[in-house]
């Protein structure tokens, strides 16, 4: 167990203006149908009915519509296709041309998480008949290194902008979107870059279902997170981005929504399973808590990580509990399933939405919460005042990262 | 900004330790690839050292050499890990296991392919509950994470520990990424001088036109730099071992590139 004592390397990074953003998931496209969805408590999990899961009986957020090449040809994967559809709605795109005619294209940072860039195609490589075969070499030769590797996303969106700042993948399973924004904030506050886009990206592929079932983590039914019959995560598919700039440089600045803190930490204890006290999921928390100079008080809605396995939502309540007491808390994984790379942004874009509506998403799926979770988590959807959120992401290999959004200052 | 290093460590193909490559790219002995051994890290515990495969035993033997030469706690330092596939190895046998029938992988196998098991198993080692990045940025994997590791002594860390590791993958893998060698390299880095710091370095950006990435005068190691994206870091490494001051630069970015002024210290 940690407390703030503790943590003693603690800078204060200065906050960053959420100025667009933009997100794709099973529930819809687009940050209006994100914010209906949760709303009208409607999910985007479905029976999954692909060859490529044949075997597996699960429900999951597959998103429709990214069957035909959209993307340039050798960057075309099913991945890369749900980045382009993302950056080409809500007038995304506008934003970061205008962005780049303001600071220029080599003064824009790009950080995109992604726990599974472009597998599926390399997966779908390995299935032909004969490996040995001319065709099969060349397909591997020209185009899987430009859909296989974790850069794909960032080498087609960086191309697509003719943006020429930092720019890289960051890959630390499910924490990785969330720690894009912890790497973009830096390379501002370092003076690196003026403005970043922030973006995550992923979707299903063999490795991930096939994987997390190995591990018996999967559930048959829509995922109940915190329910006390809770059997496992949905996965889903999922894309977000996110223009980061100064607030002085951006106009009515108070009215959007900031980013204001984050908080990074390592479990140090198993690959796959949580640390059992959480004690590196609080210590990201209570980081981001003082980087963003709040106290647990400040905090009005909490977006669990909330994946609906048996042992990590118990562990995060704990957690949650220690340091919140009753703030309200919920996992939005019941809508959208585990976006596992894309999480992060997805779930900071719902806080996003949270503080702009003004509500406090439910636990959807959850009938009758787990008697050990003693965290107050919300059961419907609800109307209620929220200026500040906290959002967690916790990942393999024991790697946590906290969020703190909040309406600007 | 100038940051400091203050130890480094290298695992890779002809060389088995700094110490080895000093002595080669000092031209006291010629340059010849080998594979590397890899050892399975005895800070593991039992376990984790049973299931690690080889990026991670490559990335925590070049790790361990850079702390323990700067003679910082293991535990106490954030990480950029940085690597541009993860492990061919893995990737490739579970996607065998994938296109048979069944579809059955090991539970192992598939959290080993993710792309930060390596930090992971070295956070674990180590026994360090600070925050870890992993990160991917194909030939300028070496250049970005040196950036990011400098972003992060800027901001928020007063030591980073950088590592870059890449291993050959097997057949149809390799022909998407031709990696010729393994090369793993590590630097213990400081936001200030002390006592352990062998050279401070001056990191800027230098537009690419104009300019080109520094290569190796020796054929076999600037085959070695362009056969693997950790070892891109050879140049650096190059006047690290000469004690010789002066600029290098590497791959970073599609409009730039990393220019590292390099001062040995005494």
């Amino acid at each position: 167990m940690c407390n703030s004592a503790v943590i003693v390397n603690w800078w204060i990074v200065k906050p960053l203006v959420l100025s667009d953003y933009s997100a794709i998931s099973s529930v819809g496209k687009g940050v209006a149908a994100l914010e209906e969805a949760l709303w009208n408590e409607k999910t985007g999990l479905a029976p999954l009915k692909v060859e490529f899961a044949k075997d597996i009986q699960t429900h999951a957020g597959w998103i429709k519509g990214l069957d035909q090449p959209t993307t340039e040809g050798r960057f075309d994967s099913r991945s890369n296709r749900l980045v382009q559809a993302c950056l080409t709605q809500d007038g995304f795109e506008k934003t970061v041309f205008k962005a780049i005619d303001k600071y220029g294209p080599d003064r824009i940072s790009l950080v995109i998480g992604t726990s599974t860039s472009g597998l599926l195609e390399t997966e779908y490589g390995y299935m032909s008949p004969s490996l040995e075969d001319e065709s099969v070499i060349d397909h591997f030769r020209e185009k899987l290194y430009y859909t296989h590797c974790f850069y794909s996303a960032v080498d087609y969106v960086s191309g697509y902008f003719d943006l020429t700042g930092p720019a890289f993948a960051l890959s630390t399973a499910c924490s990785s979107s969330a720690k894009a924004f912890a790497a973009a904030a830096r390379h501002i506050e370092a003076g690196f870059a003026d403005a970043a886009v922030v973006g995550g990206v992923d979707t299903l592929c063999m490795t991930t279902l096939y994987g997390f079932t190995s591990l018996n983590v999967v559930s048959p039914t829509p995922c109940k997170p915190c329910d006390k019959d809770r059997d496992g995560l949905s996965l889903g598919e999922a894309a977000g981005f996110v223009l980061l700039e100064k607030p002085e440089n951006v106009e009515n600045a108070d009215k959007e929504v900031w980013l204001s803190g984050y908080g990074e930490s390592s479990d140090a204890y198993h690959m796959s399973s949580p640390h059992p006290e959480g004690a590196g999921a609080e210590m990201a928390m209570r980081k981001a808590l003082k980087m963003s100079e709040s106290s647990a008080n400040d905090i009005d809605y909490i977006n669990m990580h909330g994946t609906a396995t048996i042992a990590n939502d118990l562990i995060e309540a704990r957690a949650i509990t220690r340091i919140f007491g009753s703030t309200p808390c919920s996992s939005t994984k019941g809508w959208t399933g585990h976006a596992l790379g894309a999480a992060g942004v997805l779930e900071a874009i719902i806080s996003a939405i949270c503080i702009r509506a003004g509500m406090i998403p439910g636990c959807l799926n959850l009938k009758e919460l787990d008697p050990d979770i003693k965290c107050n988590v919300a059961g419907s959807t609800t109307r209620a005042d929220v200026s500040r959120v906290l959002v967690n992401s916790f990942g393999f290999g024991g790697n946590n990262c906290s969020l703190v959004l909040e309406l600007g200052r | 900004m100038t940051l400091y290093i203050d130890g480094i460590g290298i695992t890779g193909s002809g060389m088995a330790s700094w110490k080895e490559a000093v002595s080669v790219l000092t031209g006291g002995k010629g340059y010849t690839p080998s594979e590397p051994e890899y050892v399975a890290p005895d800070i593991l515990p039992p376990n984790e050292r049973r299931r690690s495969v080889k990026s991670v035993r490559l990335a925590i033997q070049a790790a361990r050499e850079a702390v323990d030469s700067s003679g910082v706690k293991m535990e106490s330092l954030p990480t950029v890990f940085a690597s541009c596939l993860g492990d061919g190895l893995v990737i490739h046998s579970l996607f065998n296991s994938l296109s048979k029938p069944g579809r059955v992988v090991s539970p192992t196998a598939f959290h080993n392919s993710v792309h930060n098991a390596p930090v992971g198993y070295w956070l674990i080692g180590a026994g360090c509950m600070e925050a870890s990045a992993s990160i991917a940025c194909n030939e300028s994997t070496f250049g970005s994470a040196f950036m990011e590791s400098a972003a992060q002594l800027a901001v928020e860390a007063d030591r980073i520990l950088l590592v870059a590791y890449d291993i050959p993958s097997p057949k149809p893998l390799h022909y998407a990424m031709p990696f010729t060698a393994a090369f793993a390299v590590s630097f213990s880095l400081s936001k200030t001088r002390s006592e352990a710091s062998v050279a401070g370095v001056e990191i800027g950006v230098a537009p690419k036109t104009g300019n080109r990435p520094s290569e190796m005068d020796d054929p076999g190691l600037e085959a070695l730099r362009a056969g693997n994206p950790a070892a891109r870091s050879l140049p650096l490494c190059h006047a690290l071992a000469n004690k010789r001051a002066g600029k290098v630069f590497v791959e970073y970015s599609k409009g730039s590139l990393l220019r590292l002024d390099i001062e040995p210290l005494p």
